[in-house]
């Protein structure tokens, strides 16, 4: 249902994102992983048509048969929040304060369908409802300022699916979360997608939250998807040197979750930071950081798929030598 | 919300009180002494020492200063001396062509000052905003008499659109009334309207930034529609009180353009009572006019309150 081709942003003349393919079938939910710095949230924002003016985009954003890219700012708002459907990261700053929350959740509806008074108010308490608010009745009268975190959240996703969009992007909607909250999040999240059918791109740089919510997984680095595949997969057998690195980081990754297996085991990082936009080298952007780099790295790798549609960028992968 | 109230009206209680020290001290010191700024140098010694006494000049600083204000309260301005009228009733009487003015002014500046400033704000990047920041360094580099000079040269002699002067009030008749206004309030409109322009367009910008102007246009609002329906509303926070102090500029505005189109209003009654040396007159009618600038700050203060649901929430407030 979406599908990047050749998808470059340049901005200042720096190439900011360079996705040569990724996919996102119907009904299926999409994780896109990578450090800060890394494009993944410049990657939803192009797809939402939501880049920074002075940012150049070409290639294409094919959705529902559509190129977004070949759109304007009209007709692109007729795809955003009707088809597409946002959930940001910080739902305290990503909400109007001065607007209550029932005028919000239901400005998709009013900007979308012919729905009207009494309609759109039936259809916002049941939207509210959905997301497992309480008290939808008096809640639709309130501001964002009297909700907690995760309240808010919960009525940002209502008013991204208000409007039943077939996709839905969220950038790190758990981030700015307490732990205890993330998850319930997360799990409203998956639980919308399966009763709605309706896709799910999921944004984070946290490999674990992404194995718990999504089946597939892009990782991104420099602007580029370096490797992609079926979750399982890619946890299991990361090809990319860096998929590899991420997960040896993560500690929320054992693979039996055995708390116990790791405790007091070091943690492994990733050498050095990413680097400054227009500072990456050539060929694998990776390639400085990388513990296994040769002197083939210094030319861009060509993609390379095995079995289950698997795909990676690497000139020297697998996942020998790194636990 | 109570206390950002009680905290207002103290502001709105010492800023009167430090305002009316600095217009007496100052109406006092500048202008030399009263008696002989208003009758002159080669006035009999008779006549200042009974000027004198009926003003109350011989009591000490203080004292006249008490009793001006206890006179204030009461609603009583004094008397113009040479005119023999009473102030306060000479101010009512000229209420009119000022309130006209300035109510004129601001109905015209307010709206079109949103209108520009967020469209300069929509169209930042864009050429399209450069006329409105063209007009707007053009109306606050102009002064005002000047532009309306020019705006009675051209409409009223050359065109003979509208009447260069005169007052018709509005009780006598509605649609002369207003038609002998439009110039005045236009050319007091144009630098008002340029300031204003320009702290909507930085209001607006600042809003256009925000993560919650990017949640509406994920919405699908267009950048034109989130900037209307949830950037003007959150950039009016800062606004009202821009708006309050520009107030004072149209009061201010509207001395100079009474004496423009001669329009018999408190502007002009000012300037004659400066230009006739009535120190008394000057310094109750300055008076009047900064309550009257300081009361309005105070009701937007509290409008502020009220604007926000964040403030109304909150039981006290740290502004």
């Amino acid at each position: 249902m979406l599908q990047l081709r050749d998808v470059r942003v340049v901005i200042d003349g720096h190439e900011i994102i360079r996705i040569d393919e990724l996919d996102l079938a119907p009904g299926s939910r999409l994780g896109l992983v990578g450090e800060s710095g890394s494009g993944k949230t410049m990657t939803a924002k192009a797809i939402a048509g939501l880049l920074p003016d002075e940012s150049k985009v070409s290639g294409s954003v094919i959705f529902e048969g559509q190129d977004l890219l070949t759109l304007n700012d009209r007709e692109m708002s007729k795809v955003r929040g009707k088809r597409i459907g946002f959930v940001f990261q910080d739902p305290a700053r990503s909400l109007n304060p001065m607007m209550r929350i029932g005028k919000q959740v239901s400005e998709a509806i009013r900007i979308h369908s012919d729905l009207k008074g009494d309609a759109v108010t039936a259809k916002v308490i049941d939207l509210l409802h959905q997301v497992q608010l309480p008290e939808p009745e008096t809640l639709l009268r309130r501001y964002p300022h009297q909700l907690s975190g995760g309240q808010q959240q919960r009525v940002m996703i209502a008013a991204a699916i208000a409007a039943d969009p077939d996709l839905l992007i969220a950038d790190e909607p758990t981030t700015a979360l307490d732990v205890t909250v993330q998850e319930e999040i997360l799990r409203l999240l998956i639980s919308l997608s399966e009763e709605r059918k309706m896709s799910l791109m999921f944004v984070s740089h946290d490999l674990g939250v992404i194995r718990f919510v999504c089946d597939r997984v892009a990782v991104i680095y420099g602007g580029n998807i370096v490797e992609s595949g079926r979750i399982e997969d890619v946890v299991a057998h990361p090809m990319h040197r860096y998929t590899a690195a991420l997960l040896a980081a993560n500690p929320g990754m054992p693979k039996d979750d055995n708390f116990s297996a790791f405790i007091g085991k070091r943690l492994q990082t990733i050498t050095g930071s990413v680097p400054a936009v227009g500072k990456f080298p050539s060929g694998c952007r990776f390639r400085n950081r990388c513990l296994s780099a040769t002197d083939a790295c210094s030319t861009m790798p060509s993609p390379i798929t095995t079995g289950n549609d698997h795909r990676y960028l690497c000139w020297n992968p697998g996942d020998r030598g790194q636990s | 919300m109570l206390k950002h109230i009680f905290r207002s009206f103290f502001t709105l209680i010492f800023a009167a009180l430090v305002g009316s020290v600095v217009v007496f001290v100052l109406l006092r010191q500048l202008g030399g002494d009263v008696v002989t700024a208003m009758l002159g140098k080669e006035a009999a010694p008779i006549d200042v020492s009974y000027l004198r006494e009926e003003l109350g000049l011989n009591q000490p600083l203080i004292v006249q200063y008490l009793n001006w204000l206890g006179d204030i309260a009461r609603g009583d301005l004094g008397t113009s001396y040479a005119m023999k009228l009473d102030v306060f009733t000479e101010m009512m009487r000229r209420l009119g062509p000022t309130a006209m003015l300035t109510i004129g002014g601001l109905i015209v500046s307010v709206p079109l000052s949103l209108i520009l400033g967020t469209y300069s704000a929509i169209n930042a990047k864009k050429i399209r905003s450069g006329f409105v920041d063209v007009f707007t360094t053009v109306g606050i580099a102009v002064p005002t008499f000047w532009v309306g000079l020019l705006f009675a040269l051209l409409f009223g002699v050359r065109l003979g659109w509208l009447p260069t002067g005169g007052y018709i009030p509005f009780t006598e008749d509605p649609l002369q009334s207003i038609r002998s206004v439009i110039l005045p309030v236009a050319a007091l409109s144009l630098g008002v309207t340029s300031v204003f322009t320009r702290y909507v367009r930085t209001a607006m910008l600042d809003v256009m930034n925000e993560d919650f102007m990017r949640s509406a246009m994920a919405r699908g609002r267009t950048r034109r529609g989130a900037a209307i329906i949830h950037g003007v509303r959150n950039a009016s926070i800062p606004l009202v009180t821009v708006a309050a102090l520009q107030f004072g500029q149209l009061i201010a505005g509207a001395v100079v353009v009474e004496n423009v189109f001669v329009l018999p209003g408190i502007g002009r009654l000012i300037v004659i009572s400066t230009l006739g040396r009535e120190v008394v007159v000057v310094q109750s009618l300055a008076m009047v006019l900064m309550l009257i600038i300081l009361i309005l700050n105070f009701l937007v203060d509290i409008a502020y309150g009220f604007l926000d649901p964040r403030i109304r929430d909150k039981e006290s407030v740290d502004v």
